[in-house]
């Protein structure tokens, strides 16, 4: 009888090894309850009726941005100022932007162009009007391109976190991903519709 | 009676244990059907544990090929695939065009490939368990030396070398 009993239970187990294998270990148990949050891009272009979405777990960005070196980027801080603007200039204007109060800090406008950087509400926001590129003149959207980005401080903070030289892409990610949901640009022109904005859903429906 | 019932149990038991060990990273799904008359109809459901082993056959040579093209970018891939199997299923990328549906995606632990245009429809899934099996078996391979028919040409070369050098050592007796 024990006999039978052993032979039985090796059986099970046979069986329950088999079906865990098959199965996979529950890897996502192990995962943390933190809400995942997902960039999201989307494009809408009426001229061919084509719609792009892609959806980026920011964890996944996250993980991958410290394994790139590639060109100016390692292990998430990618190297800025060799160019045009010094890396202190870059730095030191967001980081005057960010410890500055609330107000409109730049406005610009033009005949056939409007241009607005502001802090409002804990975000840095730029917007930008450019009638010039299509046939209508009138102020919006039709005929031109209306540009709005938002972007949340803590995120700016975290992207000049880094060394002198260098601007800290992992860090902002992580700052967006503690950010509430928030749309961070909006490009908008007589064909096209872009979006940009992060949430905790997986699609962009 | 009773013997019969252990042997069967035994058997089972195996042949499940086989099976699991097998599909144990999934199967590698390609389906393809081309659109125009007389166009070809294909679907090929292997399990992915195959391509693993198959590794195991490919010259060493070209697996080291593989090795450095995949150097900047190994770290890259295996990060992704340790976060995405850790993650629910999304849609990572789609296009939909007037008369195109492309669609990536992570379903069930495989990152799915699905297109459909006028000629074509293609639907590719691989599972991540077996990219990071594979991923991991050619870097395995390739650092191991090249043999060739049984030889290891390193350990050869090495022994030819101390051979040579004790011959020209004895030369002067």
């Amino acid at each position: 009888m024990k006999k039978q009993t052993a032979i039985a239970a090796i059986g099970f187990a046979i069986l329950a090894i088999a079906g865990l294998m098959v199965a996979g270990f529950p890897k996502r148990a192990m995962a943390t309850d933190k809400p995942e949050k997902y960039l999201h891009v989307r494009v809408n272009e009426s001229e061919d009726d084509e719609k792009v979405s892609v959806n980026v777990p920011l964890s996944l960005a996250e993980k991958i941005l410290p394994a790139i070196h590639h060109g100016e980027l390692h292990d998430g801080k990618v190297k800025i100022g060799q160019h045009d603007m010094g890396a202190a200039d870059v730095k030191q204007i967001l980081s005057a932007v960010a410890s500055a109060p609330d107000g409109e800090f730049v406005t610009i406008q033009k005949k056939d162009e409007e241009v607005r950087v502001a802090k409002s509400k804990g975000n840095l926001i730029v917007h930008v009007v450019d009638t010039s590129k299509g046939e209508g003149k009138e102020k919006g959207v039709k005929g031109g391109e209306k540009v709005e980005v938002t972007v949340p401080l803590s995120v700016v903070n975290a992207l000049i976190s880094a060394d002198q030289q260098e601007l800290n892409i992992g860090a902002a990610l992580r700052a967006l991903s503690d950010a509430g949901d928030s749309l961070l640009v909006t490009v908008h022109d007589a064909t096209n519709d872009v979006r940009v904005w992060v949430d905790s859903k997986s699609s962009t429906d | 009676m009773i013997l019969l019932a252990k042997v069967g149990l035994i058997a089972v038991g195996t042949a499940v244990a086989g099976g699991a060990l097998i599909s144990s990273e999934g199967f590698v799904h390609v389906k393809v059907h081309e659109k125009f008359p007389g166009g070809h109809n294909i679907s090929i459901v292997v399990p992915a544990t195959l391509a693993t082993t198959s590794m195991h056959f490919v010259p060493k040579r070209h697996l080291r090929e593989a090795c450095d093209n995949m150097k900047e970018w190994g770290p890259t891939v295996t990060a992704a695939i340790d976060q995405l199997e850790k993650m629910d299923d999304f849609t990572l990328v789609e296009v939909t065009g007037k008369d195109q549906h492309v669609k990536v995606s992570k379903e069930h632990g495989s990152i799915v490939v699905d297109v459909n245009d006028p000629e074509n429809t293609v639907y590719v899934s691989t599972p991540l368990r077996a990219i990071e099996s594979t991923l991991k078996e050619i870097e395995v391979s390739a650092s191991e030396p090249v043999r060739d028919a049984g030889r290891d040409f390193s350990d050869s070369k090495a022994k030819r070398d101390t051979k040579d050098s004790k011959d020209s050592n004895a030369e002067p007796d």
